[in-house]
């Protein structure tokens, strides 16, 4: 069993409110992840739920008990720390066995289950080592099998990877993706790293200034973004956010952006907001490039491009200082300031109301 | 229904706990304030009093009339305007030579190793001996010398216990000035000498004051040398203010009186240099 | 093009297992040069070196024809950008770019000119009375550009100058660097320990490692034909593949390669005849395909995990003991522990020894 429900649940600190009345819920063997930039609530939203932090208001259940008063060993949650969090003065085999202890589990037994779980973290040769003696990886590593090793309903992971290197953060990665599914485990993960969210959630909840900006799957989320906010913050390079303006002229649509005025016809676009000014929205790798004047183009220069080994990043100055980034295979030859069009992929552009930055439906 | 209740009850008695504790947490702060001000307290209200006052009993705790007699007796009879005079002649020269060569010292010792872990030891082993062991050799050199009851006297010898100490502040201040600075500043085409005033002085300015303010204090609270290599031509306050404690009586209202303005100069400077003390102005500009 | 900055055998030792060994390379005059490599590789030792608040034990750098070992920092006209800023606190953004011309005794009205130009290519141009405490990072970061760009040097230094802005203005700041160094067109020389800063910009890279010079080569040829396993996993995210194996043989261009309970061929490559033991094969994420049967140029694995990331998705696939990364669009399925076959590009692949890391390409010349 392992579910959890917030109901409209606030924390505040003082005047200021961090969380502002959320609601969600994380199914059973589920990876959900809260995505935010510093300061979005995630970490307190986490801490609550841990019974580190006191819920300000609102309600929050794990698999149907309402836990608001309960003590932090009363919920069933295990949680694994950013900064790792491990006793000094124990060895790893003892920093893991510790809830056990705790416990009063027999000693054979608390045995088999330590092993068991190092093994499938890649850390039985450390098992006598101190944490201090180990790199970071090794030491986040210790930390989950601590939260691993006992069973609990949630396993709560805060920023897990944060403090670690490249290499050991996508080795890491994919390990706790492989056994949160081989074991079924509910989790909710917490982080700022939006490449971490996409390849580890089955769903992912975006949160800024305390409030909840999308939930979604990983595809939902890169696909059909719910606003400017979420548009931007997930994709690597971001979404391009281009100012349109809309012009009906002879019963026809025109798109004026940069000062260029298009014909929707000749975009492509099945549906334009009927609306007079909006954004449009579009993914680097949905922009295509062609160097001659094509019907339904958007004319600009290069301002810049790099080689990226397997594919090459460019950016379009449309003529107004407006950059526009677009992915490119790996062998372009490009110039400085060399003239281009760009076409939009149509089924790929997305449009945002101007004052409410929502997404835009038909 | 009943849980939410029980919630409710438990929430309200955390509150009480709560502010059981902060009450608790003040009163101890209240006590332990009094026991530490009493006695600065019990100066200041002694500068006013009148001769009666001082052998009254019940204590008197407040004056019923302010009266400046000690300072004016303080001031004329007691001699206490040349030890204020002369206090500030050599604590401000001492500190001013200290600074001078101390900053100097400092920058070499923490950015060049200058001497190495030998010097560093040295420096900080002076601070380690009592300055009464130095006091005879250093009477029999001033003597020799013909250097007692002089300003020199002083502003020299207390030298002995303020460089190193000095040396030693300024030396951490600089060592934690980033050396990126100066390799940007000999870079842009700077001298070692221009790149060190012109961008390394000013970021040390807080750690210097607070280390003149300190050389400043010591100076003028010191009082074994000065009694032991003065004797009528130069007169610190200290040695005043010990004056004023006589064989067969003690000028409390005078003492008091000056007493007050003896420690007048610590708390000025103290709130003068207050934003230096507080470091944080400085390194904002190296890495965000 | 003449060689305009020659750096000759240059050693420097702290301690032992410190410093930097034999280090040799040069840049054409209007140059681009990336050093790429780990920590601790030596790289900005090497600039030390250059800018001369280190002294070389051994070795000489010649620029424009003369040495220049032997003079002081300020007698080398070159100029630097530090990794950590190393701004002047108590002067304003715009004292502080104009540092450099106060030095050489300038007018105010040329300082100011001057100084108003370059802040405006590096975008800086809005905060020149501010103080270094009051702007972010990144404003930071363009100030100490500005200050080393705003005078006429021989030669620009560059130590890790975006590290530390985030990733967006990382990548923005890249393509500004491109156009900065196109519009003044001057030699410089640029630390980084991200590889897409080296492929992006680069005229020449040269990876180091452990204070020695790795490869040297343009950013085209250290990405697709590293000299070892270290150039080979240092460049590329995810880095390139390496799935070991007992035995090779090559014939005909025919790869045959034996491993501890699989066999597999590959046909079409470019490698000369040969047998070697104990041998990688290394190969690019991108240049392969996950298939679920075996066939032509295959080995198999079975899938570890997969992870989708924006429009494709990334699959672990264990092959015995190894792990490769494979990317995939959004369409392939596998489960977890699925049996799967990646199928090879024979143009793309690399061979490995082992024991050294050597390309064995590399070793065959």
């Amino acid at each position: 069993m392992g579910q959890v429900k917030l109901d409209k649940v606030w924390k505040l600190y003082g005047n200021f409110e961090a969380v502002k009345g959320i609601s969600l819920e994380i199914h059973d063997g589920e990876f959900v992840s809260l995505l935010g930039p510093s300061g979005c609530g995630k970490t307190s939203t986490l801490r609550m739920v841990a019974g580190l932090e006191e819920i300000s208001r609102g309600e929050a259940y794990i698999d149907g008990v309402l836990i608001n008063n309960l003590d932090p060993g009363n919920r069933h949650v295990a949680m694994a720390y950013e900064s790792y969090a491990l006793y000094p003065h124990l060895n790893v085999f003892e920093n893991i066995a510790y809830p056990l202890r705790v416990r009063k589990v027999p000693n054979a037994e608390i045995k088999s289950r330590v092993e068991e779980i190092c093994d499938s973290l890649g850390i039985s040769q450390y098992l006598t080592d101190f944490p201090s003696a180990l790199s970071g990886g090794a030491q986040q590593r210790t930390g989950l099998a601590r939260a691993l090793i006992r069973p609990a309903s949630v396993y709560l992971l805060d920023e897990v990877l944060s403090h670690l290197d490249a290499t050991e953060r996508t080795m890491l990665r994919a390990e706790i993706r492989r056994i949160q599914k081989l074991m079924d485990l509910t989790a909710l993960f917490v982080t700022h790293d939006q490449l971490e969210a996409l390849a580890m959630s089955d769903r992912i909840i975006v949160m800024n200034d305390g409030e909840i900006q999308q939930i979604g799957t990983p595809e939902e989320i890169y696909d059909t973004p719910a606003n400017l906010f979420v548009a931007e913050f997930v994709g690597e390079p971001p979404m391009n956010i281009i100012r349109i303006q809309r012009k009906t002229e002879d019963r026809k649509n025109y798109l004026i952006v940069a000062g260029q005025k298009l014909d929707t016809a000749k975009l492509g676009l099945q549906w334009i907001p009927d609306l007079d000014n909006f954004f449009l929205g579009i993914r680097p790798k949905n922009i295509n490039r062609s160097n001659n004047g094509i019907d339904g183009g958007i004319s600009g220069q290069v301002h810049t491009y790099e080689m990226l080994g397997d594919h090459t990043l460019c950016s379009i100055d449309l003529g107004n200082n407006d950059l526009v980034f677009l992915i490119d295979t790996f062998d372009t030859q490009l110039d400085l300031d060399q003239p281009i069009t760009i076409s939009l992929t149509p089924e790929n552009v997305l449009f945002y109301d101007m004052n409410s930055s929502e997404l835009l439906h038909r | 229904m009943n849980r939410e209740m029980l919630n409710r009850d438990e929430l309200a008695r955390k509150k009480r706990i709560k502010m059981i504790l902060s009450i608790i947490r003040f009163l101890l702060i209240g006590i332990f304030l009094l026991i530490f001000m009493f006695p600065v307290y019990w100066i200041a209200i002694g500068a006013f009093k009148v001769e009666g006052e001082f052998y009254n009993f019940p204590p008197v705790f407040w004056p019923s009339q302010f009266s400046f007699e000690n300072f004016e007796r303080a001031f004329t009879m007691f001699n206490g305007t040349k030890g204020l005079v002369d206090s500030l002649i050599v604590a401000g020269a001492n500190t001013v030579i200290v600074i001078c060569f101390g900053v100097l010292l400092a920058y070499s010792m923490g950015r060049f190793k200058t001497g190495g872990d030998n010097l560093s030891f040295f420096v900080i082993s002076l601070l380690f001996a009592p300055p009464v062991i130095s006091a005879i050799p250093l009477f029999m050199i001033f003597r020799t010398l013909s250097m007692l009851d002089t300003y020199r006297v002083l502003y020299l010898s207390y030298i002995l216990f303020n460089m190193p100490f000095g040396v030693w502040i300024m030396k951490g201040f600089f060592e934690d000035i980033p050396p990126g600075i100066e390799h940007a500043a000999l870079l842009d085409g700077y001298s070692r000498w221009q790149a060190f005033r012109k961008y390394v002085l000013p970021l040390a300015v807080p750690g210097i004051a607070v280390t003149a303010l300190f050389v400043f204090i010591f100076s003028w609270n010191e009082f074994l040398f000065a009694l032991i290599f003065t004797r009528s031509s130069v007169e610190t306050l200290t040695i005043t203010l010990s004056g004023m404690i006589g064989g067969h009586q003690i000028h409390w209202g005078e003492l008091s009186a000056l007493s007050l303005v003896a420690i007048l100069p610590g708390i000025i400077l103290t709130l003068f240099f207050q934003k230096y003390l507080v470091r944080g102005l400085t390194f904002g500009a190296v890495k965000g | 093009m003449s060689e305009y900055l020659e750096i000759r055998n240059i050693t420097k030792e702290y301690t032992p297992g410190k410093g930097i060994n034999d280090v040799s390379f040069s840049c054409t005059e209007g140059s681009f040069t990336v050093i790429l490599g780990p920590s601790g590789a030596g790289k900005t030792t090497t600039l030390s070196v250059l800018a001369g608040f280190l002294q070389t034990t051994s070795g000489d750098i010649v620029m424009n024809g003369h040495s220049i070992r032997n003079l002081k920092t300020r007698e080398r006209n070159v100029s630097m950008a530090f990794e950590d800023y190393a701004l002047y606190p108590t002067h304003s953004i715009f004292e502080n770019i104009a540092s450099p011309l106060r030095a050489r005794k300038m007018d105010n009205e040329t300082i100011s000119k001057k100084v108003k130009a370059i802040a405006q290519l590096v975008g800086i141009d809005e905060h020149l009375e501010k103080f270094p405490s009051q702007v972010s990072g990144g404003q930071k970061q363009r100030t100490g550009l500005a200050r080393c760009l705003v005078r006429d040097a021989d030669v620009y230094l560059l130590d890790e100058p975006i590290a530390h802005l985030d990733a967006k203005l990382r990548h923005r700041m890249r393509g500004e660097f491109k156009r900065i160094h196109k519009e003044l067109g001057k030699t410089m020389v640029y630390v980084s320990h991200d590889y897409r800063e080296a492929l992006a910009l680069a005229d020449m890279v040269i990876v180091m490692n452990k204070g020695s010079i790795v490869q040297i080569g343009p950013p085209e040829e250290v990405f697709s034909q590293p000299k070892n396993t270290f150039v080979a996993t240092l460049l590329g995210d995810p880095p390139m593949n390496l799935v070991q194996f007992d035995h090779i043989t090559v014939k005909n261009g025919t790869l045959s390669l034996i491993g501890k309970d699989f066999e597999s061929s590959v046909k079409g490559c470019r490698f000369p005849d040969m047998k070697a033991d104990g041998v990688s094969l290394g190969f690019r994420d991108f240049t392969v395909e996950l298939v679920a049967k075996a066939g032509k140029n295959t080995i198999p694995g079975s899938v570890y995990v997969f992870e989708p990331i924006e429009d494709q998705i990334i699959f672990t696939i264990s092959i015995a003991e190894n792990r490769v990364r494979v990317r995939t669009p959004r369409n392939i399925k596998f489960d977890l522990n699925e049996e799967v076959h990646i199928k090879l590009n024979p143009e793309t692949i690399h061979l490995f020894d082992n024991r050294s890391g050597d390309n064995l390409e590399y070793r065959e010349e």
